[in-house]
């Protein structure tokens, strides 16, 4: 039986280096898509193995700046053919709502294909029907890369000239989605607008009625005193 | 070829070739320096003050085996098919290990930076903690499980789908 180093007595994995951890979950395809199962499974032993298998440097990410969570035929072919030029599995899949105003508590599920959906939304009520669709997609995503076929036309050609922008951005780990009709900044300037468009009209028919109804008063109600009065007088 | 002399932490000196010492890149930039300020002449004697004796027995005769005649010092890339296939033979015996010594020996492949040598102790590893569950990696391994209740939960039922052992699912 070995000794040991001097440095550490007491032999266990616990305290091996993170590095060292890391290079074994890389040796077990613990990053690939395969591996997700196991990944999972290992994340669930101790705090420092679930640290060393979530490093940045396992992970592509992607993330959806969407106003909506519903996934559209054209999110999918979008997704596929991202994942064909990636020429690997999109392992993580960061859906953001950009409705402002939401809270930002992310939701983490690990579909049957191997993904980890993150989804940020405030309202968890209806998120596991939307990550089951978004799932199967990334699933038939998934399907498609492995087997190496070419991901299907694309019949959307707002969503064709977006994912051609992104291609650009695609060396970076981190690339974004941004369906053009539903960025953030027209959504808040639309709701900004829609704010002040309100406030203004309540104002306005505020200082109507209050006319209508000083002449209301005035004219119905003050002059006829005024003039019964002065009747009353005069007669007096 | 020279050869030099590798001192563990206990003391006990080790002599081997500089074409396996090379091997590890630690030992081979220690080496380089000993040579600048000795000369080279004098016996070059590496002090390695966090492998003892065991461990470095056991790295060295890693780094003999893949340095003898045939191989070159990158390790696999340029030997024969039949050469490659017996190392790969004595790498599966060599790993024929308790848990203990491959911790061990993964720390001094670490500390020593022998490429090869720890690709394969994490490969030995790895090959442990394959399509275990949690607690049975926590058993065999002696880990101690330091999650919080609240974030214990959390994790089981995010990963519920990965937890659940297969053979139970069948069965039901």
């Amino acid at each position: 039986m070995l000794s040991g180093t001097k440095v550490q007595d007491s032999a266990s994995l616990e305290t091996l280096p993170e590095d060292i951890l890391h290079l074994i979950f890389r040796s077990a395809e613990l990053h690939t898509a395969a591996g997700t199962k196991e990944r999972c499974r290992l994340a669930a032993v101790c705090r420092r193995w679930k640290a060393a298998l979530y490093r940045p440097e396992y992970w592509r990410e992607i993330e959806l700046n969407t106003g909506d969570f519903k996934a559209s035929s054209a999110f999918a072919e979008g997704l596929l053919s991202c994942a064909a030029r990636a020429g690997q599995w999109l392992q993580r899949v960061r859906v953001v709502q950009a409705l402002p105003g939401r809270g930002c508590t992310p939701k983490v599920v690990y579909g049957d294909s191997g993904t980890r959906l993150e989804m940020y939304r405030g309202a968890q009520s209806g998120f596991s029907a939307e990550g089951k669709e978004l799932e199967a997609w990334l699933k038939l995503c998934h399907e498609r890369v492995m087997c190496g076929n070419t991901p299907p036309s694309r019949k959307d050609a707002a969503w064709q000239s977006e994912f051609d922008r992104i291609e650009e951005v695609m060396c970076g780990k981190r690339f974004r989605i941004q369906k053009p009709r539903l960025q953030p900044e027209i959504m808040n300037f639309v709701l900004a607008f829609g704010q002040w468009v309100a406030a203004t009209g309540s104002a306005i028919v505020f200082i109507a009625g209050c006319t209508i109804w000083a002449r209301l008063i005035i004219g119905w109600v003050i002059w006829p005193s005024l003039l019964a009065a002065a009747f009353i007088v005069s007669n007096i | 070829m020279r050869t030099v002399i590798l001192r563990s932490s206990d003391g006990a000196d080790h002599i081997v070739s500089s074409e396996a010492a090379s091997l590890s890149r630690t030992v081979q930039s220690l080496l380089e320096e000993l040579e600048a300020k000795e000369g080279e002449e004098s016996p070059l004697i590496v002090p390695l003050p966090n492998v003892c004796d065991c461990t470095l027995r056991k790295v060295l005769q890693y780094c003999i085996q893949h340095t003898e005649p045939g191989t070159n010092l990158t390790g696999r890339i340029h030997v024969s098919e039949t050469r490659r296939r017996d190392l790969e033979v004595w790498d599966r015996n060599y790993m024929l290990v308790s848990t203990d010594e491959l911790y061990h020996l993964v720390m001094a492949a670490h500390y020593l930076n022998v490429p090869g040598l720890l690709e394969l102790c994490c490969e030995g590893i790895a090959n442990l903690i394959r399509g275990k569950s949690p607690q049975h990696v926590r058993q065999h391994f002696g880990l101690v499980n330091n999650f919080e209740k609240a974030e214990e939960e959390d994790i089981r039922r995010t990963n519920l789908w990965a937890l659940v052992d297969e053979k139970e699912l069948a069965k039901k």
